[in-house]
């Protein structure tokens, strides 16, 4: 049956009733990033038919009992008070031989009394058929119908083969699990028929055995011999079968450990990526921390900027101007009085000058003076002088003269300070620091931008980590690495590869016990045979000879109709590892499927000799897988035309060449698919590749975007998805 | 799977020729509805029947080791 | 003697209600000089590594919005260390021009006063640079009061108080 469509209402991220997205025949393709609701879509689909969602925490299905309104949107939820809220999906399918379509609905709902939240108990699951030359469609109630429509529209068989997220497909065929091996090889043919006839064989050939060996114990003559015998017998084939059980124990460490060892090889390579991006991470973690010292430098540095920067001082241009005029005034005044002073005194020694100099003070000493004066004569010239003549006056000024000397000493006495030296500094000091004064401010901003540079800089190597970080991440996750395993892969392997050795050992040591103690019991049964009297009959020697063949011959048979199929699987797998690796020019190899000791097998990428190519990493490992995925649908005859395929294959992956392989193959094998894809998302190339080129059956085309992206989704109240066709 | 597909798994095995039970010719030739003389593939056949009509792996087991009383 | 030298001899004192506000912005230093680094006053969260500093910042923020705040007679008051002392010298030399420039003394008087009358006016001037200094305090302590988050979340708090009026 062909998908036609699938409508979601209030169906988790698919807020609102009108999210409808129609099918055609060929590759459609639903594109988004990462938490865009592909996975969601995916649930949808499945949760029609199984009642599960994928529970991603969890990792595993979980019925709509225990999801419960999880499956309802929150929006729908956050804009109900008081009602009922109903999540439902239904699918649309239509059978192209009986023309008919067959419309399944499942619908989960919630009453909501003053914004709580009560819980349904299951849900509803209707199917509506409609033959398509009528106009109405019949509800489908009996059972057993609805069963018979489940089933063929996806066989419970081949499901998990048809319909997988991304996540499951390292599990849904791993090689060397016995289950999921059979399950595969299940779909191909019925071993499980082959198992059980070795059943039958072995029961027949245990009651043939029996039947033989009691006649023998009734022939024999000695029955003291014979019980010894018995007792060694049974001790034996105690023995054989313990160390048979040991074996298989060996087989199955040995498997687990050489498989590990293949595993570990190809995860070398993409630890290899893993530990480039770590250096790369160490490089920018190192540039981080020296901005981080040059950033406290500057910080630190910033605030003694105002004293040895002299950024204090802004503003203060005008306590220098004011000192300055205080000081020119000071200035001015200082030389005028000193002018002044001088003029003063260059007046008195004048009038000094004009003074009696003719003499040097003192001479004659003063009391001479005084004679003459009171004599009224010069002594010198013994002339009348007579008082207040000229003369008189004459002789009376040589005593002034050393008054007037005395009073100037006085007055020169009281000579003031000069501070002229100390202003003089303080001015000159203040004139060059004001004239820094127009510079702070440019100084003030440049140190600031410089600050404002480094946390840029700073901020842009911390995004720089965020991404190379999330790159790691996503690697690790991709590949199934955890960053300790990546680390330690070398080490792991030598271990695991010790292992295996001590392992094969031990198996030797075992199988060499097993074939010495079924020495010794044929030889105890030989003794047996010896001790019978008489012939036993020959019907009954036929009947436990036929039995054992019939054992054997069951148990090879087995053997051979599993390698068989395997042999198919992997040749149909390389048909389609080959078309999907067409277009790449790397060595891609030829899909081997390797058989281990415990009957399992590995699967393994060969050279044309035969060789292992060494390095399968996680990319061609999933190309393997999804080979053989699509290997056991095809080889089952005309499985890809009836049945659909729907898949978030992990295409990133692989890469681009062969995520177009991936699509061209998958249109072959497939009348239909629906694949979830985040490679088209972002490379617009690829996706005009996917619609145009001719070797894809290209079906309809969308994207879907949701309304708030998922760092921002605190609130999701708000949530819904918008889905847009591009063909 | 059919009967005689089964049965033809079942004849592909070396085994038969390498104990004599029959030749590569005739065991090319025979189908499931031809009775043989060889009693291990009529216990085949009994096996084969008895699993796909549904029978239990105890009653299977006991109608071979009858088929193998006392014939010649 | 010479003016420079008798001014800088000089410690002058603020009010004991501003010590607080002062070890709040600047780094508590062990013995007198002190010995912590740049660093460990940013680590710190702190401003001013000595107290001089500080009060250097505010005497020129007290002189440069002509604020001037007299400390109250009774109160309490410290001591800090003289002003021959402070770093860096020039900047020193700039407060004390503004307090001259600020003062209302006649130079050239100053130059023929008694010794006694010179020691007084310099006293004065010590006086004076208390004054604007506290003044000075009194803004940053009323920022600190009405915007506390100015000086928390704000590595350039000091700096911007620069513009303040």
């Amino acid at each position: 049956m062909i998908i036609k469509k699938i409508e979601l209402d209030d169906f988790m991220c698919y807020a609102g009733k009108e999210n409808c997205i129609e099918f055609s025949e060929g590759i459609n393709v639903i594109i988004g990033d990462n938490g865009y609701g592909k996975s969601k879509l995916y649930d949808a689909f499945y949760w029609v038919m199984y009642d599960q969602v994928f529970v991603p925490e969890k990792k595993e299905f979980q019925s709509t009992k225990s999801v419960k309104s999880k499956l309802i949107s929150d929006k729908a939820k956050a804009e109900t008070e008081n009602g009922r809220v109903s999540a439902s999906v239904k699918i649309t399918f239509h059978n192209l031989e009986r023309d008919s379509m067959y419309m399944l609905e499942r619908r989960y709902s919630i009453s909501v009394t003053d914004g709580n939240v009560q819980e349904d108990h299951d849900g509803e699951f209707t199917i509506m058929e409609k033959e398509l030359s009528y106009l109405n469609a019949r509800m489908v109630t009996d059972e057993d119908k609805k069963r018979t429509i489940l089933n063929s529209i996806l066989p419970s068989q081949i499901k998990d083969y048809l319909w997988f997220q991304g996540e499951q497909v390292e599990s849904i065929i791993d090689f060397n699990k016995q289950d999921t091996l059979t399950k595969a090889v299940n779909v191909l043919s019925n071993i499980s028929r082959y198992d059980a006839m070795i059943e039958i064989a072995q029961a027949a050939a245990k009651t043939a055995i029996n039947e033989y060996e009691r006649e023998v114990k009734r022939l024999s003559k000695d029955s003291v011999k014979s019980a010894q015998l018995e007792t060694r017998k049974s001790e034996l084939e105690g023995k054989i079968q313990q160390r048979k059980r040991e074996q298989e124990e060996i087989n199955d460490n040995l498997s687990r450990a050489e498989s590990r060892c293949e595993e570990l090889l190809n995860k070398q390579a993409d630890a290899q990526k893993v530990s480039v991006l770590q250096e790369r991470k160490k490089g920018f973690l190192s540039q981080l921390m020296s901005l981080n010292q040059s950033l406290k430098t500057e910080q630190v540095s910033f605030h003694r900027k105002m004293f040895r920067s002299k950024w204090v001082l802004k503003g203060t241009e005008d306590l220098q101007r004011q000192y300055a005029k205080k000081f020119s005034d000071y200035e001015k005044k200082k030389l005028q009085s000193e002018a002044d002073e001088k003029a003063r005194k260059e007046i008195e020694d004048e009038v000094s000058s004009n003074l009696q100099t003719r003499l040097p003070i003192n001479v004659p000493e003063p009391n001479y003076v005084e004679w003459m004066l009171d004599k009224e004569r010069c002594l010198v010239c013994d002339r009348e002088a007579k008082k207040d003549t000229e003369a008189w006056l004459k002789i009376k000024e040589l005593l002034n003269r050393s008054k007037e000397k005395k009073k100037e000493s006085k007055d020169s006495s009281t000579v003031s300070q000069d501070f002229s030296d100390d202003l003089k500094r303080l001015y000159q000091n203040g004139l060059s620091l004001s004239n820094r004064i127009s510079d702070i401010d440019d100084d003030i901003n440049e140190t600031l931008q410089r600050r404002n540079d480094l946390h840029g800089r700073v901020r842009e190597v911390n995004r720089e980590i965020e991404n190379v970080e999330s790159d790691i991440q996503k690697l690790l996750a991709d590949t199934l690495l955890t960053s300790e395993q990546a680390e330690n892969i070398l080490n792991e392997y030598s271990i695991q590869n010790q292992k295996a050795k001590d392992f094969k050992e031990d198996l030797n040591r075992v199988t060499q016990e097993i074939e010495h103690f079924e020495g010794l019991l044929k030889g105890v049964n030989d003794q047996f045979k010896d001790l019978v009297t008489g012939e036993l009959p020959a019907w009954l020697v036929e009947k436990k000879d036929v039995t054992k063949d019939f054992e054997v011959i069951s148990k090879s048979t087995r053997e051979r109709v599993f390698n068989n199929l395997i042999a198919q699987l992997e040749h149909e797998a390389n048909i389609h590892y080959q078309a999907m690796t067409s277009g790449n020019k790397s060595t891609r190899g030829k899909i081997k499927l390797r058989k281990l000791p415990n009957g399992n097998y590995m699967p393994e990428i060969i050279d044309s000799n035969g060789n292992p190519l060494l390095g399968l990493n996680t990319s061609n490992l999933i190309l393997v897988k999804l080979s053989a995925i699509m290997a056991i649908i095809s080889a089952k005859g005309n499985s890809g035309e009836i049945y659909t395929l729907i898949t978030d294959a992990p295409t990133s992956v692989f890469g681009e060449d062969y995520t177009i392989g991936f699509c061209k193959t998958i249109s072959k094998v497939y009348r239909q698919s629906i694949i979830m894809s985040k490679e088209f998302y972002k490379n617009q190339g690829l996706r005009n590749e996917l619609l145009t080129n001719p070797e894809i059956k290209i079906g309809k085309v969308y994207t879907i975007t949701p309304s708030i992206f998922e760092n921002e989704r605190a609130d999701r109240s708000n949530l819904s998805t918008k889905i847009e066709g591009l063909n | 799977m059919t009967k005689d597909e089964f049965y033809k798994a079942y004849l592909e095995d070396p085994l038969l020729i390498e104990k004599n039970y029959t030749t590569q010719e005739k065991v090319n030739e025979l189908k499931f509805h031809q009775p043989t003389n060889i009693k291990l593939l009529e216990v085949i056949k009994i096996a084969i029947s008895g699993s796909i009509d549904g029978d239990s792996e105890a009653v299977i087991a006991r109608k071979i080791n009858q088929s193998l009383n006392k014939e010649s | 003697m010479e003016l420079l030298k008798r001014i800088k001899d000089r410690a002058p004192e603020y009010d004991a209600t501003h010590e607080s506000l002062i070890t709040k912005f600047t780094l508590v230093q062990g013995g007198r000089a002190g010995t912590a680094s740049d660093e460990t006053a940013w680590e710190q969260g702190k401003y001013f590594s000595t107290k001089y500093e500080i009060y250097m910042y505010a005497a020129l923020l007290g002189l440069k919005n002509d604020y001037r705040i007299p400390i109250s007679k009774d109160a309490k008051k410290e001591k800090f260390i003289e002003m021959k002392h402070w770093q860096p010298s020039d900047l020193t030399d700039y407060v004390i021009m503004g307090i001259i420039a600020k003062s209302d003394i006649d130079l050239n008087a100053l130059e023929k006063m008694e010794e006694a009358e010179v020691e007084k006016q310099i006293l004065a001037f010590r006086k004076l640079l208390e004054d604007y200094a506290n003044g000075g305090l009194d803004k940053i302590r009323a920022k600190v009061e009405s915007d506390p988050t100015f000086f928390d979340n704000n590595d350039n708090c000091f700096i911007d108080l620069l513009d303040s009026q």
